[in-house]
């Protein structure tokens, strides 16, 4: 036996014994998830695994994402990826559903504070998890070595009016937001008070005067870096940037100001809408194995939950927190970044 | 089933002709089918060239309209010296612009000074174009297309990617597929001083381009990285923007290698021509032309693709009509073969059964003339052999029936004196007894032997004897009548038979002529002979004969009477006259004679006849 009889009988072995065998056959598997997070080579393993297609979203925001799943009453979707900010909003809107730990065995291979879901804010809802941890990174800033003779320190860099048109800064509403109250020297970033909103919009129309562009995707920030000499970046994507970027052949360096990074956490959530919930469940596990949380690390320069954290652990990290009014947020960003002035950016 | 050689050799050119016709047709229709394929494609390619070509020119309608709004006195001094009654002037330009370009959602002036701020801009929403208030203006510096635009040199363009304007400024143009054109605005001193942008409608350019196109023609349009921008599926454009992406290859894989020519220096148009049974193409497959064309005007994009399609069953059913005249063609040649293959079939049994004809119509003497042997052919050379085998045939014919005559000669004639011999002799005598009882005449046999016959043979041989023998005959035959009969029995004796000797109730004139018929005989017998004698040694010599008969006369032919004991009366009688001495003796039979008297009751039976 030898060739693709052998590779065919193995593949009907191994479907057999595997737990996903009890999943119904020929399903589709709809999962709305960031770059990077869901490769095709990962997909395809999981499909042969499983025996079901999968389908992938890709999703460029978390107001993408909101309006992907909120839609249809999130019939759309089975399973997406989600920050522990965004989280919340989600779980009260009803469009999640509880995790079930225990169809998950390897929740075991993560690190302790990802395992202890109750110490992460905005993931467990009366007593019972919404979402499993899969990767995180912190927000910095990322710098041309050739145009910094010292990296910089502080987030006020990115106002630098020596850098005019070599910021490159994220296209997002709410992180926008947060990052502004952190120059500001706010201590609750994610909880914007009525006084502060023109005061914020200001300093992000500021920002929109000092800056190239804003970027959305991972892959148009390296092409922009690269292309337009930018000096400046802020790493929305934190380090899968500064590994495309490094990969790219771009001398960078990156740096945590002084003021603390922002930092995300994604999770994966199961909508009401699942058709197949323990279908989900396995898609879940086989994120957390040994291969694709090594591909999220060596590909995408993202962390796994599973592994130690490479950055120092000294360094300020502000875990991302539900804020105070996203809709705001973005209603006043989509002004700011369509080149309104501030009187009409503070319209009602 | 027997077949004739007609039949057998029209089914075969029949079969060959047929099998010739279909093998030619099958050919000529799978070539065809491949040709129309192939040269769709090239109409397709064609189509597809017509297509970019007339999109660039939309472009560079784009660009020349831009050129000529840059270009304008005010345009400037808006810039430099922005002023409302300025900027009245330049958004009339603008409007007048749009109004006569409905795909052009948006026309703006923009500052490089001011953060990219907007001088003047005309939106289009559905009730018309609107000159955007100064209040609501917005500053734009931040956006690729100004400062890539501000970037060029004067009288260059600036062609943005193609997105889904996600832009709230403008009105009309919200999420829809846009792409923009932008040229700077130079002053005298060589500054840059802003810049002119079009936001144009691509689903409006693209539907004007389609509207020119057959119903089964499908538009493909995409980036350079092979996204679809138009797609004949509304949700296979634009994926980008909505997270999934739909790239072109996956349609069509062979577009792959135009994708990853992107990056490649501007050249020559590259395409490619392929087919594609993938996905919604599974039952209704197409055939399709993809031209990748580089974009040559500086741009966020390097190159777009742009495609025709067209179902490979509207092709193939243009092939379809050929191969039913193809069928059709092939039918008719069928036809015409075995129409052909029967009439060569006649022609050569033809020839072949008029030779048949012929050969049996032969009876073995009369050559028959219509053998067609002047023909060069093997049918000629089959007649020539028949025509000499009948020659020959009746030769040996001619041959057989001359020995038969001779034959019937040696049976019936004497062969020396070529006179009866007994056997017609006594046939005859049969003959003219049976007609006794029918027509009764007086008849006369006379029986005649040489006198001293032996003598001569012996002393002069048989030569002079059978010399002899026949001068007599000659005598013989000469004294009678052509119905009297002269037989000569054997040796020296000879018969004769005298027929009606007067009338029938007249047995004496009947002897009488009898007596005087055998009176003629003996003289003319009694004349001397002239015998040529030859023997050894010596001249032949003339040795002159002299000899006499005895002769036997029986009349009969009243009564019944049998030819043997006729020839025995008249041997009788012929001996009782040699005994009554050689020569001149002639002794008549008185049986005959004295039953004359029975005649009496002739006339009776004449009365009766």
């Amino acid at each position: 036996m030898s060739g693709p009889v052998a590779r065919v009988v193995l593949a009907g072995l191994w479907w057999l014994l595997s737990p996903c065998a009890a999943l119904s056959a020929g399903d589709t598997l709809r999962v709305l998830a960031w770059p990077g997070y869901a490769d095709a080579d990962l997909v395809a393993a999981f499909e042969q695994r499983s025996g079901v297609r999968v389908e992938v979203t890709l999703v460029d925001s978390d107001e993408a994402l909101w309006q992907k799943v909120s839609d249809h009453d999130a019939a759309d979707f089975d399973v997406f990826a989600v920050n522990t900010a965004e989280l919340r909003r989600y779980i009260r809107s009803g469009w999640v559903v509880p995790i079930d730990t225990r169809a998950i065995p390897n929740l075991s291979r993560q690190m302790p504070r990802f395992r202890a879901l109750d110490q992460i804010p905005g993931i467990v809802h009366a007593g019972r998890p919404y979402a499993i941890p899969y990767t995180y990174a912190e927000m910095g800033l990322i710098y041309d070595r050739s145009q910094f003779s010292t990296p910089p320190d502080s987030i006020e860099a990115l106002w630098e009016p020596g850098l005019r048109r070599r910021v490159l800064a994220y296209n997002g509403g709410v992180h926008s937001f947060s990052l502004a109250a952190l120059a500001l020297g706010s201590d609750h970033p994610f909880d914007v008070r009525d006084d502060d909103w023109t005061q914020l919009a200001q300093k992000l129309i500021d920002l929109r005067r000092n800056v190239l562009t804003f970027y959305t995707l991972p892959d148009e920030s390296v092409q922009l870096f690269r292309e337009k000499r930018v000096a400046l970046l802020f790493a929305n994507y934190g380090s899968q940037q500064v590994q495309l970027l490094k990969r790219a052949g771009v001398d960078v360096g990156y740096a945590i100001p002084r003021e603390g990074a922002l930092a995300w956490l994604d999770c994966w959530a199961i909508t009401r809408g699942a058709r197949d919930v323990p279908l989900a469940h396995a898609w879940i596990d086989y994120f957390l194995e040994e291969g694709p949380s090594a591909a999220l690390t060596t590909r995408q320069g993202l962390a796994n939950t599973t592994a130690t954290p490479s950055g120092s652990e000294s360094q300020r990290l502000i875990w991302l927190e539900p804020v105070e009014d996203a809709e705001r947020r973005n209603r006043l960003w989509a002004r700011i970044l369509s080149g309104d002035n501030l009187k009409r950016v503070m319209q009602p | 089933m027997r077949l004739g050689i007609a039949a057998k050799l029209g089914l075969l050119l029949a079969v060959v002709g047929i099998l010739s016709a279909i093998v030619t047709g099958f050919y000529a229709l799978r070539e065809s089918r491949r040709l129309l394929v192939d040269s769709a494609k090239q109409e397709l390619l064609t189509a597809t060239q017509v297509i970019a070509r007339r999109l660039l020119s939309s472009r560079d309608e784009v660009s020349r309209n831009l050129h000529v709004l840059a270009s304008q006195p005010e345009t400037l001094a808006m810039l430099t010296l922005p002023d409302s009654e300025t900027g009245a002037r330049v958004a009339t330009l603008f409007r007048s612009l749009m109004a006569a370009q409905p795909s052009y959602f948006q026309v703006r002036l923009i500052a490089a000074e001011d953060n990219g701020m907007e001088r003047v801009r005309v939106d289009r929403d559905e009730h018309g174009l609107l000159v955007v208030a100064e209040e609501d203006l917005q500053e734009k510096g931040h956006y690729p297309y100004v400062y890539e635009t501000l970037a060029l040199p004067p009288g260059a363009d600036y062609l943005s990617r193609f997105v889904i304007n996600r832009d709230t400024g403008v009105h009309s143009g919200f999420g829809r597929p846009t792409a923009l054109l932008g040229t700077p605005v130079h002053d005298g001193q060589g500054r840059v001083r802003g810049l002119v942008v079009v936001n144009v409608d691509l689903d409006g350019i693209f539907t004007l381009l389609r509207a020119d196109l057959p119903p089964e023609f499908q538009l493909f349009f995409t980036n350079d990285e092979g996204d679809y921008l138009i797609h004949p599926d509304e949700a296979m454009s634009f994926g980008f923007d909505r997270g999934r992406r739909h790239f072109v290859y996956e349609e069509f894989p062979d577009t792959r290698v135009l994708v990853e020519r992107a990056g490649e220096a501007a050249g020559a148009e590259s395409h490619v021509l392929t087919e594609s049974a993938r996905g919604r193409y599974a039952a209704d497959p197409v055939v399709a032309a993809f031209i990748a064309s580089k974009i040559t005007v500086a741009s966020g994009e390097n190159q777009v693709i742009l495609g025709l399609a067209q179902p490979r069953d509207s092709l193939v059913a243009r092939a379809d009509s050929l191969g039913v005249v193809i069928v059709q063609l092939v039918a008719g040649l069928s036809l015409l073969g075995i129409l052909l293959a029967w009439i060569l079939g006649r022609l050569v049994t033809r020839s072949l059964l008029a030779l048949s004809v012929t050969v049996q119509a032969f009876d073995g003497r009369r050559l028959t003339e219509t053998l067609p042997t002047d023909r060069a052919d093997e049918i000629g050379e089959l007649a020539r052999s028949v025509d000499r085998m009948q020659r020959q045939i009746a030769r040996q014919v001619d041959e057989l029936e001359d020995r038969g005559k001779a034959l019937q000669r040696m049976a019936y004639y004497d062969l020396l004196t070529g006179l009866p011999n007994r056997r017609l002799l006594m046939d005859r005598l049969e003959q003219a007894l049976a007609s006794v009882g029918r027509s009764p005449r007086h008849r006369a046999l006379i029986m005649l032997d040489l006198d001293h016959f032996k003598e001569l043979n012996d002393c002069l041989g048989h030569d002079a004897g059978d010399q002899l023998l026949t001068e007599v005959a000659q005598r013989l035959r000469s004294q009678l009548r052509q119905e009297d009969t002269v037989a000569r029995l054997g040796g020296d004796e000879f018969v004769l038979v005298l027929d009606q000797l007067g009338t029938a109730d007249d047995p004496v004139g009947a002897r009488v002529q009898a007596e005087v018929v055998t009176d003629k005989l003996r003289r003319s017998l009694s004349e001397p002979y002239a015998i040529e004698v030859r023997e050894e040694g010596a001249a032949p010599r003339v040795h002159i004969h002299r000899c006499t008969a005895s002769i036997g006369v029986v009349m009969f032919g009243v009564r019944p009477d049998s030819a043997g004991a006729l020839l025995k009366r008249a041997d009788v009688a012929m001996y009782r006259a040699k005994a009554a001495g050689r020569d001149g003796g002639s002794c008549l039979d008185a049986g005959e004679g004295t039953v004359s008297m029975p005649d009496q009751p002739r006339p009776a039976t004449r009365n009766a006849s």
